[in-house]
């Protein structure tokens, strides 16, 4: 494998099984899913609730298993603790009856580094954490102060890829802003690829570098962050763009995504009688777009 | 356009061991969208709340709240509870960010609307039935007799959303309180929802105190805003200007903070 990719997907797809009394439902969460992760750089995931996204860092960080597709990785990624998840509440993440010190300690010990006490404290100073607060638990600390904790204990196995879903939703606008940038700067620091999955397109347009969007479990477009938000091509990025600009003049229609076909059909204002094919990605100016409309 | 429609005079608020406002003055006028701009823990919904004596026993709460119904002003705290009543959920109606908590999950969502009618409108039952039909057409349920035998668990949030509107204008009311109505929604539903406000404030001609965190929407969607910081209003005025030019550091530092397109 080419020694800038870390993580390469192809052809993921993802079905869950529902039971719901005695009949069961098979709902396709990730539909051919197909992407690489490169060194050294910031990958975003947009979509909205039920895209899948969440599904994705799950399957990438070796959690659950894909249905169908792989999912390969850069030989040393194997190692323990070189992928790390941060997911949008550190509450759940972090172990309630530990105090917070002790959770990195825990992770530094298995990573077998010898002074534990100083690592600590290096990695509270670097997450801009006082040191003091590493006696707490974590119901003693603020929401940002949680997510930095959960942030400094996921560098404390030195990961080569930070997955990272919504992260900072839960957060007061500053507050994230303070640790978006914290990020930012850790990477440069750590020479870590980002995988950073959100709803937020304004905090995905100033951190990312490439963008996926995904509509129910599909890959919609795919592109460079800012060519993609600034020319959107498929009409369901155009909505989301819009919605996310506030504006009021593209009035979003409500309807159920499509069974069949290309999955945004019933939305679309652009419907055409081949959209009851499901489109591949077809390319276009180094992009990728599932949408008809883009097949010459 | 210039009629004051409610107005909030150093009202002070909080409980025993903590204070919460400090002292809040802010005017809303007659039509227009008014947003309250504040992090989490600056009490933004406490203060909602105490608007029409909704705060628990123990908080207490000081100062003005007038509303002005046909140029006569009427204090809301100082009414007592058989009075405030006549003006909660009538003449002031609530949009919470949880609606679907806001509804009795033991009732069909058609019977809850229903009850404000009764309640407020003095309909009879049938008058009611057809009253409630109409208000979930309104909000755009295509069959609104689904919706009506619905219970709470077998709608959509999105939906659940319109439901809590379509209760929330029964009573014809003058001011509409949304306290983070679309927090919880997917992006493109949250539009929906929100063009549904606008269309609905523009039609009937009530009044939004509005309540956010999301700036972007702040200024597309209100026409003059507040910023609560540390339990004091520190900004408000036009939405464009405080927007294009802010004065207080705080808000200079929250446009600087918010990542937009």
């Amino acid at each position: 494998m080419n020694p800038q990719i870390l993580i390469k997907i192809e052809n993921l797809s993802k079905t869950f099984k529902i039971r719901k009394g005695i009949r069961t439902f098979f709902t396709k969460a990730l539909r051919e899913i197909s992407f690489s992760l490169e060194r050294d750089k910031i990958l975003g995931i947009a979509g909205e609730s039920g895209s899948g996204k969440s599904t994705l860092a799950k399957i990438l960080a070796g959690l659950i298993p894909p249905s169908e597709g792989r999912v390969v990785y850069q030989e040393n990624l194997l190692e323990k603790g070189k992928i790390q998840l941060i997911f949008q509440n550190p509450y759940t993440s972090l172990n309630p009856r530990m105090r917070v010190g002790e959770a990195i300690r825990e992770v530094l010990y298995y990573q077998g580094v010898s002074n534990l006490d100083l690592e600590t404290h290096r990695l509270f100073s670097l997450m801009e954490l006082p040191s003091y607060l590493r006696k707490r638990f974590p119901s003693q600390l603020s929401g940002g102060q949680r997510q930095r904790v959960a942030i400094a204990r996921a560098l404390a196995s030195y990961p080569s890829v930070l997955i990272l879903d919504e992260p900072t939703s839960n957060l007061d606008v500053i507050v994230s802003r303070k640790i978006v940038d914290t990020l930012m700067r850790l990477k440069e620091k750590f020479e870590m690829a980002y995988l950073f999955i959100s709803h937020d397109l304004g905090l995905l347009s100033y951190i990312t570098e490439d963008l996926l969007v995904i509509y129910r479990g599909r890959i919609v477009e795919e592109g460079s962050t800012q060519e993609l938000l600034s020319s959107p091509l498929h009409p369901y990025t155009q909505l989301l763009i819009s919605s996310a600009k506030r504006d009021f003049s593209s009035i979003p229609e409500r309807e159920e995504p499509s069974q069949r076909g290309c999955i945004f059909k019933s939305r679309c204002v652009f419907k055409k009688d081949i959209c009851k094919e499901e489109p591949p990605l077809f390319l276009k100016d180094r992009r990728k777009i599932a949408c008809w409309l883009y097949q010459n | 356009m210039d009629n004051i429609i409610l107005e909030v005079k150093d009202l002070r608020l909080g409980f025993p061991n903590k204070e919460v406002l400090e002292g809040v003055s802010f005017t809303v006028r007659e039509g227009e969208v008014f947003s309250l701009v504040g992090e989490s823990g600056e009490g933004k919904t406490l203060l909602c709340l105490s608007l029409t004596q909704l705060l628990p026993k123990e908080a207490y709460v000081w100062g003005e709240v007038n509303f002005y119904e046909e140029a006569q002003k009427i204090n809301l705290l100082a009414l007592r509870e058989e009075e405030i009543r006549r003006f909660r959920g009538s003449r002031i109606s609530y949009i919470f960010q949880e609606s679907l908590a806001s509804l009795n999950p033991f009732l069909r969502v058609g019977y809850q609307i229903e009850e404000v009618l009764l309640f407020h409108k003095g309909l009879s039952k049938r008058e009611a039935y057809l009253k409630t039909l109409e208000l979930l057409e309104g909000v755009g349920f295509r069959e609104p007799q689904r919706v009506y035998l619905s219970f709470p668990h077998q709608i959509s949030g999105g939906e659940a959303q319109r439901v809590m509107i379509a209760m929330a204008l029964a009573s014809e009311p003058k001011l509409l309180i949304c306290d983070e109505p679309t927090s919880n929604l997917d992006l493109t539903v949250q539009m929906q929802i929100l063009k549904l406000l606008k269309d609905k404030k523009q039609k009937l001609g009530f009044s939004i105190l509005f309540i956010t965190h999301d700036l972007t929407l702040v200024e597309k969607f209100s026409q003059r805003v507040a910023i609560i910081h540390q339990g004091e209003i520190i900004e408000e005025g036009e939405t464009k200007e405080i927007f294009d030019n802010p004065q207080a550091q705080y808000t200079q530092k929250l446009l600087a903070s918010s990542f937009r397109l």
